[in-house]
């Protein structure tokens, strides 16, 4: 495939066959070199195809080869003749990070560690099914969850009236349709909120190791050594099956409205059809279902700490810094040449990155801009930035949202036999308990690049910069 | 679940995928929900089944039936909490399967073992015929 390199950090796919958009990829040299050994390359040409695409298919330095979708893949479409995909948003609907500072310092928590890392193992569902962090609900609690968000969990005492203010749209896309939702979503759904899930899922205690940028670190009140809370994790079975259901309704509307497909899995409709709306009805179901989800398990943790600590909750600082998708289709009005457009934007592992003064976000954070929230491997670290003026202009304000796997899962277990992974996490300081120890194997620090290339790639570029860099102290994985 | 069921799995970095042979398109089914269970338990299975059920699916198309297929066990795994271990197929075509099988209930210790999978996805799913029998490859959202 023909690849233009445009600057040290920023490559073009041009325009050719059914294109209808050129393709422009955030990267440096040494990793396209690798990110063109897959067929990542190959899904951001095929993104480019799709009907109402605005100005270009990009994707951000964590690209790797998904389905449809690149991972890493941002996509806007016009509102009025555009279409939408499942497959731009994925099965994990509104997987997402939420940060949290305290007010403890590293030497607070370093000598309870273990004890901090026990109780939250036991106050958090994790793993393949985990269910019952809360009372399963009937429906109607569910169809609430489902159309109020973190809202609801708010209003059920899991955190406070102000955290909303911190979270993406408040912790609630608008215009949810649980009508628009079939039956095995909400029986997917009924006993999973509260939990982590497997996989990359995590919750993590981290310390701030490091600050890049004073100005913003101060208006985000984190210093050197002060712990912060890293959750990760998104809609579990409700999504997934939100978005199966709706992959086979798109795929009848794309043959229905005579959409051309490279690949089935980018299976999509018409903004404006009946399926279209159905599907962004369901889709914002599943969101506020994370969005609730996050705001649980941030609840439960609190707990965890002030019960570890044997201290009130109330004392120990807790202050939710922000919350981001980064599985997502959302409307949004962006600037295209000048002019501001209605567009639905697609982010499939990608983040929001709205620049300084942006009325979308946190009205104590629009000097610095946005949180963008990066998280790496549970061994080495993770990364708060902020968003740019530039970002607003280049990548519809959007960014990076992780590392992205070096070694296959299988690759990773390979090299995982026989080692003793949590032994080698606790020498390096980290304490880890898992459900499974397989997926300590496959989630461990040498299967993942190292984010810090892929977040100096999106500084260096000029699209989100480094404020902070957080350091494992304590992780629970699925 | 004592023989090697006849599947192999493919290089996906981010997620999981298999190549699955079969001598007619009913076997090449079995052997698809066989591998996934690998996917999902790398481990070694409970003899004792304790589940038996019949589940029949429709589609269009081979490809459309197998996904069909892998997903409604997905779907009965999350719910129910059963994890299919045993297939005997009866009527399997391009549309659609009707399958016995038996399933183990997924206790606190079996589900230690496992891990998940989210779904089946269209990307790369094809099944073709050959010489020597059918083909067919899935990747797994993990």
């Amino acid at each position: 495939m023909e690849l233009r390199q445009l600057t040290p950090t920023l490559w073009e796919i041009p325009k050719h066959g059914r294109m209808r958009v050129p393709g422009r990829v955030y990267a440096s040299a040494a990793m396209m070199e690798s990110i063109r050994k897959d067929k990542s390359l190959e899904q951001v040409a095929n993104v480019a195809q799709l009907p109402g695409i605005v100005r270009y298919s990009l994707a951000m330095p964590d690209i790797h080869w998904g389905y449809g979708f690149p991972i890493g893949g941002v996509c806007a479409t016009h509102a009025e003749d555009g279409v939408i995909s499942p497959g731009g948003v994925g099965y994990d609907i509104n997987c997402g990070v939420r940060l949290l500072a305290t007010g403890l310092n590293v030497a607070d928590v370093r000598p309870r560690m273990r004890a901090l890392v026990a109780e939250l193992f036991r106050q958090v569902p994790t793993g393949v099914g985990a269910s019952k962090a809360i009372p399963k609900l009937d429906r109607k609690e569910l169809r609430a969850v489902a159309t109020q968000g973190a809202g609801w969990a708010v209003r059920r005492g899991f955190g406070g009236d102000r955290d909303v203010d911190f979270i993406e749209e408040h912790g609630c896309l608008a215009d949810a349709d649980p009508d628009a939702v079939g039956e095995r979503p909400w029986e997917r759904g009924a006993d999973q909120l509260g939990t982590l899930g497997s996989g990359n899922h995590f919750l993590e205690i981290g310390v701030v190791e490091e600050i890049h940028d004073e100005r913003a670190a101060a208006v985000f009140g984190l210093q050197r050594d002060a712990v912060v809370l890293l959750i990760h994790c998104g809609s579990r079975g409700f999504g997934y099956q939100i978005c199966d259901d709706y992959l086979a309704v798109t795929q009848r509307a794309s043959e229905k409205y005579g959409i051309a497909l490279p690949d089935r899995q980018l299976a999509c409709a018409p903004l404006r059809s009946d399926e279209g709306r159905r599907y962004l009805g369901a889709m914002r179901c599943a969101a506020n279902y994370a969005f609730a989800n996050r705001q649980i398990i941030m609840q439960l943790a609190r707990r965890a700490f002030a019960e570890v600590l044997r201290r009130p909750e109330s004392e120990l600082g807790f202050r939710l810094i922000y919350d981001i998708c980064h599985n997502i289709a959302k409307f949004e009005t962006q600037e295209v040449d000048g002019e501001q457009l209605r567009v639905c934007m697609h982010r499939k592992g990608a983040t929001r990155a709205y620049g300084p003064g942006n009325t979308h976000i946190p009205e104590v954070y629009r000097s610095v801009g946005q949180p963008v929230l990066i998280p790496g491997d549970m061994g080495r670290y993770s990364y708060l930035c902020v968003g740019t003026e530039r970002a607003m202009r280049e990548t519809f304000g959007s960014s990076c949202h992780g590392a992205g796997r070096h070694l296959s899962r299988k690759k990773a277990l390979d090299a995982g036999k026989g080692r003793d992974i949590v032994g080698e996490l606790r020498e390096r300081g980290v304490e880890i308990q898992a459900t499974g120890l397989r997926t300590i194997a496959e989630e461990m620090p040498q299967a993942y690049k190292d984010v810090a290339d892929v977040v100096g790639v999106m500084h260096d570029a000029g699209i989100s910069t480094r404020v902070a860099r957080f350091k494992p102290l304590g992780v629970i994985k699925g | 679940m004592t023989s090697l069921p006849p599947f192999e799995e493919l290089e996906h970095t981010a997620d999981v995928g298999l190549r699955v042979y079969g001598a007619d398109f009913a076997t090449l089914c079995v052997h698809a929900a066989r591998g996934m269970t690998r996917l999902m338990l790398d481990a070694d299975i409970p003899e004792a089944a304790t589940v038996s059920e019949s589940i029949s699916v429709s589609a269009h198309g081979h490809e459309a039936v197998l996904h069909a297929w892998l997903s409604e066990l997905l779907y009965r795994c999350a719910v129910r909490k059963l994890l299919p271990v045993d297939f005997h197929p009866r009527n399997c075509d391009e549309h659609g399967l009707s399958m016995e099988l038996r399933s183990v209930r997924v206790d606190e210790a079996l589900r230690r073992d496992m891990s998940e999978i989210k779904a089946v996805t269209w990307h790369a799913l094809r099944v073709w015929r050959e010489e020597r029998g059918w083909v067919a490859t899935v990747i797994f959202d993990t």
